[in-house]
C-alpha cells in the first residue's frame, strides 16, 4: 500500500512540520507541579472579575480555599453554563474511572472542615458552634452488598466561629465529635438498619448513579424531584444537592459529564473566581447564593473534575450565632481503587 | 540548558523503565520535564496534523497538564506512557471534530483547484499522481467517523503500533487491527480507483 503511505505522508505535512513554540506549554506544566499561578492563555476569551464578587470570600474568617493572589486575575470562561458545559465536554471525552475489580474498594479521602455544634449546660442551651479540619475516609467495595468503613479522624484543633468564655473552654474541650471508624453494609434508607450497618442515602449507592437518565434536562428534573426529597429550597437546594452528589466520589465520569449539564440549568448560579485549593489544585469557583449559605464548587478546567466545595454563612444564617460571611464548610476530595478494606493505596 | 538536566537526570534514574515509568512515586517535576521533552515534539506534530499549528500548541499543553493531573491513573501494566499520552491528545480533539473535517475538506477542495500541470516529466507527473491521491484521502478523511480516524491516524502520523493505539483508544488490539485492515484496503482501493478515473 505504498500510494496510501504516500498520501498519509503528503497530507497536512506543512501544519505537522511547522516550527513548534512548546517552551509555552512546558512552563505551565512546570508551574503547575511548583504550585505557581497558572499562567494566562493566549486564545480565550476573558472577563474581568468584578471586584464585588470577591466580597463574600474575602468576608471569610477563616482561610481554607485560598484565592489566588493575581491583583489584574482574569478568569477564561465568562458564565457558569459555560463554564460546567465546558467542564462537561472535557469529562466525555477525557475522564476515565479506574475501574474496581471483584474485591477491590474505592477509597474516597475527604479532606474537609465541617461545622459542629458544641452543646453545653444542664439543659443543653449553651450553644457553640465550631468548624472542624477532618479526614474522611471511606472505603466502598466494587460488591454493592460488602462491608464498608468509614473513618472520621480529626485534624488540629477546633476553631469556634463565637467568643468562648476562658470558663468554658475546658469543658467544650471534653464534649467534642469523637474521632470514629466503623464498618459495617449499606442499608437502603429508612430499612431496617442492623447494628452496625450504614443508613445509607441515594448518593452513597453505585445502583443510584447507573439508573439516572442520560439527558441533561430529564436529569434536572431527577436532581429537583431528589432536591425536594431532602426538603431543599429551590434553586440553591438544587445546587447544594448536586455538589453533594459530586463529592460523595461515587459518580462514574460518564453520569459527572451529564451532571455538569444539568447544573449549567440551575438559574443563578455564577462564576465567582479562579481559586486554589489546599492540596495545591486550581480551578473556577462557582456559587449561588441563599439567605442561609454560599455555596461553592470549584471545578478543575484541565481535567473536568470537581476538586472542592466551599460554604460561607449567607445574610441569614441558620445558626443564628454564626456571623454572615464566616466559612462555615469546605472540602476537597481525591479517590482511588485498594485491595483492600482500610488499605489507603 | 533546564531541559537538557533533566532529560539526562531521568536517564540515569529511570533507565529501562523509561517506556512505562511509575508516574506516581517519581518525582513529578522529573518525571514530567522528561516526558514533556520526550514525548510533546511528535505529539505536537501529530496534533497539528489535525487540527492545525496554533491550536495544536495549546493541546500539548493540555495533553501534559492533565497526564499530570490524572498521573495516579496512568496502569504501567496496561499501557505505555506514549500510548497513555496519546489517548489523553486524542480525546482532546473531540472538541475540536468540526475543525478537524474542515481542514480536510478544505485541503481535499484547495487541492482539486489547483491547475493541472501540462508536463511529461516522469517525476513531475509522480508528484501530481502524488497530489491528487492526497487530494482524495483528504475528502475521504473528512467523512470517517472520528475513531477510524483516530486509528489510521495515531498509526500512520504518530507511528504507534496497533497494540499502542488500542492502548491509547482503550479498545482491544484484535478491533484495532481489523478496523486499520479495513480501513486501508478501503482507502487504498479508493486510492487506485481515483488514480484510474484520472488516466482516462
Amino acid at each position: 500500500m505504498k500510494e496510501l503511505d504516500e498520501a498519509f505522508a503528503m497530507l497536512h505535512r506543512d501544519a505537522r512540520a511547522a516550527p513548534a513554540d512548546l517552551a509555552d506549554a512546558r512552563q505551565r506544566l512546570m508551574d503547575e507541579i511548583d504550585g505557581v499561578t497558572p499562567r494566562r492563555t493566549r486564545h480565550r476569551w476573558v472577563i474581568p472579575v468584578a471586584a464585588a464578587v470577591g466580597a463574600i470570600a474575602l468576608a471569610a474568617t477563616i482561610v481554607v480555599v485560598r484565592t489566588a493572589p493575581s491583583p489584574d486575575q482574569e478568569l477564561p470562561l465568562a458564565s457558569a453554563p459555560e463554564v460546567l458545559n465546558k467542564a462537561a465536554d472535557i469529562t466525555d471525552v477525557g475522564a476515565v474511572d479506574k475501574p474496581i475489580k471483584p474485591g477491590q474498594y474505592r477509597y474516597i479521602a475527604e479532606h474537609r472542615w465541617t461545622t459542629y455544634n458544641n452543646v453545653i449546660g444542664p439543659e443543653k442551651k449553651e450553644r457553640y458552634p465550631y468548624l472542624q479540619e477532618e479526614l474522611l475516609e471511606r472505603w466502598i467495595p466494587a460488591d454493592p452488598g460488602g462491608i464498608r468503613q468509614v473513618r472520621r479522624t480529626r485534624l488540629g484543633e477546633p476553631k469556634y466561629l463565637v467568643d468562648v468564655p476562658a470558663d468554658v473552654a475546658a469543658r467544650l474541650r471534653n464534649n467534642q465529635v469523637p474521632d470514629s471508624d466503623r464498618r459495617g453494609k449499606c442499608q437502603k434508607a429508612g430499612a431496617p438498619v442492623n447494628s452496625g450497618d450504614f443508613d445509607c442515602d441515594q448518593l452513597d449507592r453505585a445502583d443510584f448513579y447507573a439508573a439516572l437518565p442520560q439527558d441533561p434536562r430529564m436529569l434536572y428534573k431527577q436532581l429537583d424531584a431528589l432536591a425536594a426529597q431532602y426538603g431543599a429550597q429551590k434553586a440553591p437546594g438544587l445546587f447544594k444537592i448536586g455538589i453533594d452528589a459530586l463529592t460523595r466520589g461515587l459518580m462514574p465520569a460518564r453520569v459527572r459529564a451529564q451532571w455538569y449539564r444539568a447544573l449549567a440549568l440551575i438559574p443563578g448560579v455564577r462564576v465567582i473566581e479562579r481559586r486554589t485549593t489546599v492540596d495545591g489544585r486550581s480551578g473556577i469557583a462557582l456559587g449561588l447564593d441563599d439567605d442561609r449559605e454560599h455555596q461553592e464548587l470549584v471545578i478543575d478546567l484541565v481535567t473536568g473534575e470537581s476538586i472542592g466545595t466551599r460554604t460561607t454563612a449567607g445574610p441569614q444564617p441558620s445558626n443564628p450565632l454564626v456571623k454572615p460571611g464566616t466559612e462555615i464548610g469546605a472540602s476537597t476530595i481525591t479517590t482511588s481503587v485498594v485491595s483492600s478494606i482500610g488499605a489507603k493505596s | 540548558m533546564r531541559a537538557g538536566l533533566a532529560t539526562t537526570h531521568i536517564v540515569i534514574h529511570i533507565g529501562e523503565r523509561a517506556e512505562r515509568p511509575d508516574l506516581v512515586t517519581r518525582d513529578p517535576k522529573e518525571v514530567f520535564a522528561w516526558l514533556f521533552d520526550e514525548h510533546a515534539r511528535p505529539i505536537r506534530s501529530y496534533l497539528a496534523g489535525r487540527v492545525g499549528a496554533d491550536v495544536a500548541d495549546d493541546l500539548v499543553a493540555e495533553t501534559f497538564l492533565i497526564a499530570l493531573r490524572r498521573r495516579s491513573t496512568y496502569d504501567p501494566e496496561q499501557a505505555t506512557v506514549r500510548s497513555w499520552l496519546y489517548g489523553i491528545a486524542t480525546n482532546l480533539l473531540r472538541n475540536h471534530v468540526r475543525r478537524e473535517e474542515r481542514g480536510f475538506r478544505l485541503t481535499a477542495k484547495a487541492g482539486a483547484a489547483e491547475p493541472t500541470v501540462e508536463n511529461h516529466d516522469t517525476l513531475v507527473a509522480d508528484r501530481v499522481d502524488a497530489a491528487a491521491r492526497m487530494r482524495t484521502l483528504s475528502a475521504a478523511m473528512a467523512k470517517l467517523t472520528e475513531q477510524d480516524r483516530d486509528v489510521l491516524l495515531l498509526t500512520s502520523w504518530a507511528g504507534l503500533e496497533p497494540a499502542e493505539v488500542a492502548e491509547a483508544l482503550g479498545i482491544p488490539a484484535s478491533t484495532v487491527r481489523s478496523r486499520l485492515h479495513r480501513l486501508r484496503t478501503r482507502l487504498q482501493t479508493l486510492l487506485m480507483n481515483s488514480a484510474k478515473d484520472a488516466a482516462r
